[in-house]
């Protein structure tokens, strides 16, 4: 279920970054993401006893990656309750075109990487939840 | 990993499956530490660093601090469910 939200999300994710525009001081700014699932692994989490799924992820913009931050990032669940369970994303990105590139970032990269990947958490939890309410 | 717990639902204005996303203001960054966040629900392992909902209000929280992004978002259904089914 968790593999295939994940594929569903990065399906999500690409068609909304399809449509990603982010304002930045009143430049409207467009990125397209691709995301890709790199490997799927199983082995114990810090906060359950037992292992859990980590999956670790990739995503550039489709179209001029280089002008775009690169993110590298792992995915993974564990219960918190008895009835809940907790969608965890952590990731790294690289800014682009080094000093300039941090310069960039600080204006609009890093807000590309945080839309992106909010959009693509909270499309995650809402796949999941709309399939396990069937 | 440090968790803590919410004090409850009226805190956060909404149903509890999107609790998460209303932690803090939305759309204003704010500085956060961790002892300001002992009484909030849901696992935060970023030791310091900036607080973040996106415009979207609801969905996911997340958190960034330089190049590191963690963002995290709950369901609720039993993690066997999600997991295996």
């Amino acid at each position: 279920m968790f593999q295939s939200a994940t594929k569903a999300a990065a399906s999500r994710a690409q068609s909304i970054a399809s449509e990603l525009q982010i304002d930045m001081g009143g430049i409207r700014i467009e990125a397209d993401i691709r995301v890709s699932v790199k490997n799927i692994e199983v082995k114990d989490h810090e906060v359950m006893s037992g292992p859990a799924p980590r999956l670790h992820l990739e995503w550039e913009a489709a179209r001029l990656p280089r002008l775009f931050p690169l993110m590298k990032a792992d995915l993974s669940i564990y219960p918190i309750t008895a009835t809940e369970t907790q969608l965890d994303f952590n990731g790294l990105y690289e800014p682009p075109l080094g000093p300039l590139g941090k310069a960039l970032n600080a204006m609009v990269g890093h807000r590309i990487a945080e839309v992106s990947v909010h959009r693509f958490v909270s499309d995650l939890a809402g796949y999941l939840r709309k399939t396990l309410a069937r | 990993m440090l968790r803590a717990v919410y004090p409850d639902k009226s805190w956060t204005g909404g149903t509890s499956e999107h609790r998460a996303a209303r932690i803090g203001d939305s759309n204003d960054p704010a500085t956060f530490t961790l002892p300001e966040l002992s009484s909030v629900k849901r696992c935060v392992p970023a030791i310091q660093g900036k607080f973040f909902t996106s415009p979207d209000a609801e969905g996911a929280t997340l958190m960034s601090k330089g190049r590191e992004i963690h963002c995290y978002d709950y369901v609720n259904h039993p993690y066997e469910q999600v997991a295996t089914r």
